[in-house]
């Protein structure tokens, strides 16, 4: 194999790579948790942070103050403060075992403690790794204004793996450290994607599920009635002699030029005054006056097919519908195929439509399902690469399945007849 | 057509029954009268709506409640699109901001007969809250809580920055704006390179307006002036509008909204990251921060030299298409009443109205302490109204944005330059005090440089809401013009088509009354959903309409006035802009990728088939992934980007969200790559071989053979593309934070299509949308006319 055939197979897979990375990173980031997805800089697997339960005996270091339990972690002369008042560090104790907050107490504020003598767990301490690698359990961190440098300063309060007790307590002060990343798949987040955007609040939710099957049903209509009612009219235009006909083909294909903002607005009236809004109808209604792309591309198809197909159909008595019917529709199947995928790939994907005609959360597509995982109020980041995963999968199952078929229907799309 | 019948039927017996509502779906009783209600708000709000609603129904056995509660941004725009289709609900809730617009869509019904009737006495409420619904004199919404704001401080970041409890703010009295300001400084840590680790004040709830009105400055709501604006010599705004400026990005102690926005949290939640010290808030955060273990202190707001607050109120109102408004008004009566108005203030909404019932925010059932802290100001509060002018503050809106803008990029531009000073070792504390202080003057300097251009885009909003009355020859003769125009486009169109097939046309003039039948779905759908519509759009394009009131002839006033519209140009700005990237990006690509295939390698089908597959995804998922890939802080093309040493991208902010945007184009190249790939295929190879005897190299071939040979393959794409190119629309939804944001961040994603949605469905001005809708079909009906009559020349044919 010469150069510029090396060179011509790695153009190939330059570009398989670029365009096929965005989907290995929705996939990913679908079994992400909320911590792995808002990792910064992201990491290129599903990660967390490596973490350990650390349990540590108290030692005769809980000392009460303003109401709360609190661990000495160091005291301050060790090193860190320097200011005029003693003081020492703190990380307060809850039912629960401590949480992560440290504060910086006065001396003189603190009591002793007389109920000490018990194990505390820091639950999923994060392991870091040193500058000198060696490995550290984080118990609490604390971020300080240095006044005199202006400037702040990162105490860590850690312990050496496999430590138990308070005198392992160690203290750095700004010494670089990066967290230990690991594999994580959160594949809790696929139930509860499924059980809807609202659920993620605590609120009932009609759930994923509802959003499917309305698409399903959505798409599943359109595409029959695109099938059905384009191949009839791009069958009378291809097979089918009558006064006008190139003049309504030539009306047909201009339709094609029309934005869909010019009639949405009489529209939205027209289905206002049927009582159609809040309805499946306004969404499927236009799939059975068939579409003027696929009417072109059915009919570019059907005059591929020999005449004698229609005149031996007449012969055999067959009317105008029976020669459709039995005889056309069973010989355009790839198109028909197509035809089909591209309906229920435009329908299973729309956005404005539902947008501007279902209000009711029963009815809710895919899509506008989506739309809702986008909350303000909590952060479903991870939830919603879920969710766009399960919004892709259809589409994808179909193109596995009937990827010859697309292939060729798409080619002959552009390919004058 | 049995079979159309048969499966419209299935689709009719298929429809879920239209079950109770929304998210919150109940019905409360089994009566003989349902009113619909909803209101926006989270967990807290449905919880206290299915107390209130429960109360109710066993006070009026005979009423039920359908009640919805949707978030914040996707209320007003259901209760857009359901006022339009008629299907808004008996009770609408609206706030001091909105009910102008509202009252003037006429979407409310006045309830002054109804208060009367019923006797009640108006004393016994706020006046000020009150005073917020009366509009043209008559009252068109019944408030019942007060939104008022307080200073809400994390305890936890107050202790660690090792102040004592002591120095806290007290829920009793007000600290002083220097006093405010030395607590917000101190709790700003920055990070060794001068970069800011804590903010000590995140703005939250309408707090640069309070900073304007404490300073003496006026802010743009009806009150002042509602025909103009009131910037220009108004050195009291002027120092308030600089003073909120100078803390975002002069000391740096307060966040600016990109960095509250690159939190990822909504300004009510704002505390629950660490990096945030303090904010603006009112009751109805407090819960979620005591929910996420957020320990928080409330103060009432600093007071400056002439203290007041502004208030927005919460109120409901009766929809003017209400089936039931007798039902409604017994809701709206109940809810203003003794038995409910303390549940408001107990389940930390807001501030009951009812002057009785105020202590209930105190004695919350959260135990919440601190709340009187919400209290303190109900004596100097102010209505915070705004215009019924939609424009205004979205002009406010995108020249605060613009400035934002600027001095964000000057002040990482400064910081940049001295972080090099130091390569290795802290910044020096007078180096960093030189550079904020340089850094305050000149945002002092820049924002007051800039506020007469704020006045100009305020006067432009102006007139852009105040429509002429039409003249004559606007309100007939240019009509007649266009529709004359428009006419005369379409014969010339067909007359064009005509000839150009008239070899093709056979002398066949029969009737054919079977094929008719055949094309019956098409003509019924092309008369009914097409033609119909479109001189429907066409006729409401001479109208002012907004769906509730009657369409009002103004005869072609919209496009005359499209020629002043900022946005129309925009729109088409940002239009051809993205179709001149998005069709050579198809072109090009789809030629070397098919290029590529056609080159006699092995697998290409696999090739092809991969190539293809990113092209099926352009809807909402791809967007949603899109939005993500390309977040600053965690996505993966800035993590890609810095293996080479390129620094991180806003990819998503106003300079760059449109080149997000169009790169998306890449990812879709597969469609145009299938179809050149099977056009190339069918061009004869003896060609090639005769060209390769000749002597001609690879880039000749192309040229030569392929281009030519290709050329109504690529007419085709390119017609395709640039009509598509003309409708993007869902990468605008989805970068905005709702559909009523739609074109945000900023205005960098105002499409044309973008303006057609967000006039018809944010604004409800359908006959300004219909008359864009009729240009936007011109152009595109004239740029294909353009590019056939091109081919005609490029276009290789073998007829």
């Amino acid at each position: 194999m010469d150069a510029s055939r090396i060179g011509l197979y790695a153009a190939l897979f330059a570009i398989t790579a670029v365009l096929l990375f965005p989907f290995y990173w929705v996939l990913s980031s679908s079994v992400k948790s909320r911590e792995g997805m808002a990792m910064s800089p992201p990491a290129f697997y599903p990660s967390e942070v490596r973490k350990e339960s650390i349990e540590i005996a108290a030692d005769g270091r809980v000392f009460s103050h303003a109401g709360n339990d609190w661990l000495l972690l160091a005291r301050s002369e060790d090193k860190l403060n320097g200011g005029e008042e003693m003081g020492d560090y703190y990380v307060r104790l809850n039912a629960d075992g401590p949480s992560q907050l440290v504060a910086w107490l006065p001396n003189a504020a603190v009591q002793p403690q007389p109920t000490d003598q018990r194990i505390y767990r820091f639950p999923r301490a994060q392991v870091h790794i040193l500058e000198n690698e060696s490995r550290i359990a984080i118990l609490a961190k604390m971020v300080r204004q240095n006044e005199e440098q202006n400037r702040v300063d990162e105490l860590l309060f850690a312990v050496p793996a496999g430590s138990d007790t308070v005198a392992d307590i160690l203290t750095f002060h700004n010494v670089p450290h990066t967290e230990i990343r690991q594999w994580h798949f959160r594949w809790a987040n696929y139930p509860e994607t499924l059980a809807g955007p609202e659920a993620a609040i605590g609120e009932e939710s009609t759930g994923f599920f509802t959003y499917m099957r309305n698409s399903f049903f959505i798409s599943f209509l359109a595409v029959l009635g695109q099938v059905l009612s384009s191949s009839l009219v791009a069958y009378g235009f291809a097979r089918l002699q009558f006064k006008g006909r190139e003049l309504l083909f030539i009306f047909l294909l201009a339709t094609m030029m029309i934005p869909g903002q010019v009639t949405l607005i009489p529209l939205f009236s027209i289905y206002k005054y049927l009582g159609w809004i809040d309805t499946f109808f306004p969404l499927i209604i236009l799939h059975f006056t068939a579409g003027a792309f696929n009417v072109f591309l059915m009919r570019q198809y059907m005059l591929t097919l020999p005449k004698e197909l229609d005149e031996s159909a007449a012969m055999d008595g067959c009317g105008t519908f029976r020669t459709y019917f039995y005889i056309i529709l069973p010989n355009c199947v790839p198109v028909l195929i197509v035809v089909g995928l591209f309906t229920f790939v435009y329908t299973w994907q729309d956005v404005m439509g539902p947008l501007i005609y279902l209000d009711n959360p029963e009815y809710r597509t895919v899509t506008l399902g989506l739309e809702y995982f986008r909350s303000p109020y909590v952060d479903n980041r991870h939830l919603l690469m879920t969710g766009a995963v399960l919004a892709m999968l259809p589409v994808a199952a179909l193109f596995a399945f009937f990827q010859r078929y697309i292939m060729s229907g798409i080619a002959t799309t552009g390919l004058k007849g | 057509m049995g079979t159309l019948l048969l499966l419209l039927g299935i689709l009719l017996l298929a429809q879920p029954a239209r079950a109770g509502s929304l998210i919150e779906n109940k019905s409360y009783t089994s009566p003989k009268t349902t009113i619909r209600y909803s209101l926006w708000g989270g967990t807290e709000t449905v919880e206290m709506n299915r107390i209130i609603c429960e109360k109710f129904v066993t006070a009026h056995p005979d009423i039920a409640v359908d009640a919805s509660v949707y978030p914040w941004g996707q209320y007003w725009a259901k209760l857009q699109t359901q006022t339009a289709s008629g299907l808004a609900p008996d009770v609408i809730s609206i706030y001091t901001a909105a009910i102008g617009i509202w009252v003037d869509r006429g979407a409310l019904m006045p309830l002054d007969a109804l208060v009367q009737r019923a006797g009640l006495d108006l004393d016994d409420y706020y006046q000020a809250a009150l005073d917020n619904f009366i509009w043209d004199g008559q009252i068109y919404a019944f408030p019942l809580e007060i939104a008022l704001a307080g200073l809400v401080y994390s305890i936890d970041r107050l202790e660690e920055s090792g102040i004592p409890p002591e120095e806290w703010p007290k829920s009793d009295q007000s600290l002083s704006w220097a006093e405010y300001e030395t607590l917000a400084r101190r709790l700003t840590l920055k990070n060794p390179d001068g970069s800011i680790a804590q903010y000590g004040m995140a703005g939250g709830w309408s707090w640069n307006p309070i900073m304007f009105r404490h300073r003496g400055g006026t802010v743009l709501d009806r009150q002042v002036d509602p025909t103009r604006a009131t910037v220009a010599g108004n050195e009291a705004l002027a120092s308030g509008i600089i003073g909120v400026f100078e803390a975002m990005y002069g000391h740096r102690y307060h966040a600016s909204p990109e960095t509250v926005n690159a939190a990822g949290l909504s300004g009510d939640s704002i505390l629950l990251s660490p990096k945030f010290a303090m904010s603006f808030l009112g009751p109805w955060t407090l819960r979620n921060f005591q929910r996420a273990g957020v320990r928080v202190g409330l103060s009432p707001p600093p007071h400056g030299p002439s203290p007041q607050q502004l208030i927005s109120v919460n109120a409901v109102g009766i929809y003017a298409g209400a089936k039931q408004p007798e039902a409604a008004w017994k809701l709206v009566q109940f809810m203003a009443s003794e038995a409910v108005q303390p549940i408001f203030g107990q389940r930390l909404r807001g501030v009951p109205v009812l002057k009785s019932a105020k202590d209930a925010l105190i004695n919350n059932d959260y135990d919440i302490k601190g709340c009187e802290a919400f209290l303190a100001d109900l004596d100097i509060a102010r209505p915070f109204r705004s215009d019924t002018n939609t424009y205004v503050p979205a002009a406010v809106d995108k020249w605060s944005q613009e400035t934002e803008r600027l001095l964000d990029n000057e002040y990482d531009r400064r910081l940049f330059a001295l972080q090099k000073n130091y390569p290795n070792s802290p910044l020096t504390n007078d180096a960093y005090n030189a550079f904020s202080d340089q850094m305050s003057a000149f945002v002092a300097a820049t924002v007051r440089n800039r506020l007469p251009q704020l006045q100009q885009q305020l006067d432009a909003a102006f007139a852009r809401a105040h429509r002429q009355e039409p003249s004559p020859f606007v309100r007939t003769a240019l009509p007649a013009l266009i529709l004359g125009a428009l006419l005369a486009a379409l014969a010339a169109y067909l007359f064009a088509v005509r000839r150009q097939h008239e070899v093709q046309t056979l002398p066949q003039p029969q009737t054919n009354w079977a094929a008719y039948l055949c094309l019956g779905p098409w003509l019924f759908g092309f008369v009914c959903f097409t033609v119909g519509p479109i001189l429907a759009s066409t006729l409401l394009s001479f109208t002012e309409w907004n769906m509730i009131k009657a369409p009002l002839w103004i005869g072609a006033q919209h496009y005359v006035d499209m020629f002043s519209d900022v946005y129309f140009g925009m729109g088409l700005e940002k239009t051809f802009t993205y179709a001149a990237f998005a069709i050579p990006i198809s072109l090009i690509g789809g030629l070397t990728t098919a290029g590529l295939l056609t080159s006699n390698i092995r697998g290409a089908d696999v090739f092809k088939a991969i190539f293809y597959f990113p092209s099926l995804f352009t809807g909402a998922a791809a967007a949603i992934l899109w939005v993500n890939m390309f977040n600053k802080e965690y996505g993966i093309v800035n993590r890609l980007l810095s293996l080479v040493g390129i620094a991180p991208i806003n990819w998503l902010d106003t300079d760059h969200a449109f080149f997000t945007v169009v790169l998306m184009n890449f990812f879709w190249i597969g469609g145009a790559t299938i179809i050149y790939y099977a056009g190339m295929k069918q061009i004869p190879r003896s060609l090639y071989e005769a060209a390769e005897i000749d002597g001609a190299g690879a880039f000749r071939r192309f040229f030569n053979i392929t281009l030519p040979m290709l050329s109504p393959v690529i007419l085709f794409m390119v017609v395709m593309t640039t009509i598509g190119a003309f409708q993007v629309f869902t990468p605008a939804l989805f970068f905005a934070s709702d559909s009523s944001q739609i074109g945000a961040p900023g205005d960098a994603l105002r499409f044309y299509s973008v303006n057609i949605y967000d006039e018809a469905f944010n604004n409800l001005h359908m006959g300004k949308a219909c008359a864009w809708a009729v240009v936007l079909f011109l152009l595109i009906f004239a740029i294909t006319m353009v590019q056939f009559k091109l081919s005609k020349r490029f276009v290789h044919s073998e007829g």
